[in-house]
């Protein structure tokens, strides 16, 4: 009785499966990219050593993304790609090729979505480390260089240990907002095309308040994911404990 | 030590700047596309050739401004403008007055049984929970309370969500000022509520307008929880924005007008926020 709908959304809801799955890979995908330029970025801005001024000009520029409501993030990028009008569809066809609304087509809309996270959150990814960059000790970076260090070692053996605990902290905020995801994905294809695009968010949204009503239903998935959600936060603050020996 | 810039660090430096101004187009070119199209005519942002640049491309033209200032969508713009920044700046103020409360005996007083950094991670704890999951309760409730589509409805919510977030920030904020100033005026015999209004608090304005800012950003910026309660009197810009979804016939223009007010506040303190971004949203463990 009580538990029946925990065992349906467990056992035979398909569509919550794919929710589940779809967040996941969403997830991996696009906090994996953001990581990578982020820091590429940081990096490159800490030793670019042209002028304070214009670095601090485009540290600024840099972060404008993140501070954009994902409303509006999410409703840029469906323009941008529209089949008919988007200036991006447009300069694609321009390179030869073929003319397609990235938001509903089955194969792109996945990447679409990847693309806005990337858009909105690398910037977040890139402010964090490169504060961190700039707060480490000047000294131990310098004598490695004076001592010949250049390049991919000194980034390997000197910089990432030291930055190694932040890019944990990032990690972990980055999965768990990601998991969160919402706004983006309702504007720039609602879920769609059929069921691909959907997140978990978006099913129990769709689920309890938009087109079901039931209530009772989409609260026991919310509860669900609200459970995994605290799962996965606390095996991964056991992980940082054994890592940074708190 | 300093160390003499070579011709090699010099090529790095100019590399590394380049690569970073290709991403900078990257992230700004949707901001100012969607500048543009709100300044466009129908028929413009409908070309099938987009048109990129003003004054070239295309001539601006105020037409779009002027039908969601004065036309027929006047009644919805005025009523989200004016819920946003009510919303927003209630809700900023409701946070900040609390916070400040939790974030001063956080910061200076031990409490039994439990250890303060205990009582701040399960306060911060909150960021775990996915605001979905909360919603379907809330409009559970506010529909029993009769307060579906009401500004106070949203105004709590948002408050409750930006409370552990602006505590934190704020804690740090009276961790940096020395104790001894309190000190002093409890010897000369000021009870909490002075030593609060008059000593504490005037002490760390700075971060507390920055705070204020932060929160009324996180509430500007909101959506969720705006659909799920909001359809008529409470709607907010962000709300606007999402009609573009459902509209058929995207009238790209207009909504891109509404994005373009929605994302003024934000860019504006962008250079304000920066710091506290960084110290807040990694719980604090990063000096900004």
């Amino acid at each position: 009785m009580g538990l029946k709908n925990f065992a349906r959304a467990l056992l035979e809801d398909s569509r919550f499966h794919h929710a589940f799955y779809f967040t996941t890979i969403y997830t991996v995908t696009s906090v994996a990219i953001e990581l990578v330029i982020g820091f590429a970025l940081a990096l490159a801005l800490y030793f670019a050593t042209i002028s304070y001024r214009l670095n601090y000009i485009l540290r600024i520029l840099l972060i404008i993304p993140f501070m954009v409501a994902p409303i509006t993030a999410g409703y840029m990028w469906r323009m941008l790609f529209h089949g008919a009008y988007g200036a991006y569809t447009y300069i694609l066809t321009l390179l030869g090729f073929p003319r397609v609304d990235v938001y509903s087509d089955p194969n792109l809309a996945f990447w679409g979505i990847v693309l806005i996270d990337v858009w909105q959150w690398t910037p977040f990814v890139f402010l964090i480390l490169y504060s961190g960059l700039s707060n480490l000790p000047r000294e131990p970076i310098e004598a490695a260089m004076i001592d010949g260090a250049r390049g991919f070692k000194l980034i390997r053996f000197m910089i990432f240990p030291l930055i190694k605990p932040l890019i944990l902290i990032v990690l972990l905020i980055r999965i768990i907002d990601s998991y969160k995801v919402f706004d983006t994905i309702y504007i720039a294809t609602g879920g769609g095309p059929g069921i691909s695009t959907e997140s978990i968010s978006l099913y129990i949204y769709e689920k309890g308040l938009h087109g079901g009503f039931e209530l009772g239903y989409s609260g026991a998935i919310a509860w669900m994911f609200f459970l995994f959600m605290l799962g996965l936060t606390t095996l991964f603050l056991m992980y940082f404990r054994k890592v940074l020996k708190l | 030590m300093k160390r003499r810039k070579t011709l090699r660090d010099q090529i790095y430096s100019f590399l590394a700047l380049a690569l970073v101004t290709i991403f900078l187009v990257f992230l700004l070119f949707p901001i100012y596309w969607m500048i543009i199209t709100s300044f466009k005519t129908p028929d413009d942002a409908m070309s099938t050739t987009p048109k990129f640049i003003p004054f070239v491309d295309f001539i601006p033209s105020l037409h779009t401004w002027i039908d969601i200032i004065f036309g027929y969508r006047y009644g919805d713009t005025v009523k989200a403008l004016f819920n946003s920044v009510v919303i927003a700046s209630v809700s900023a103020t409701l946070t900040v007055a609390l916070g400040s409360l939790a974030g001063y005996a956080l910061s200076r007083f031990k409490y039994y049984k439990w250890k303060n950094r205990d009582i701040m991670g399960f306060i911060i704890a909150q960021r775990m929970m996915p605001p979905i999951v909360a919603l379907v309760p809330l409009y559970y409730m506010f529909s029993q309370l009769n307060l579906l589509d009401t500004q106070l409805a949203i105004i709590l919510i948002h408050t409750a969500f930006n409370l552990p977030l602006t505590t934190w920030i704020l804690k740090d904020f009276f961790d940096s000022l020395p104790i001894e100033v309190e000190e002093a005026a409890m010897i000369d015999g000021a009870k909490y509520d002075i030593l609060l209004a008059r000593i504490v608090l005037p002490l760390i304005k700075p971060g507390i307008f920055a705070t204020w800012i932060f929160s009324f950003i996180l509430s500007w910026n909101e959506f969720l929880m705006v659909l799920g309660i909001a359809y008529n009197n409470a709607i907010t810009l962000t709300w606007l924005v999402s009609t573009g979804h459902h509209v058929r016939a995207l009238e790209w223009w207009t909504i891109s007008a509404y994005g373009t007010l929605a994302i003024v506040p934000p860019i504006l303190f962008a250079a304000v926020l920066q710091k506290f971004v960084v110290k807040g949203l990694t719980f604090g463990a990063v000096k900004g």
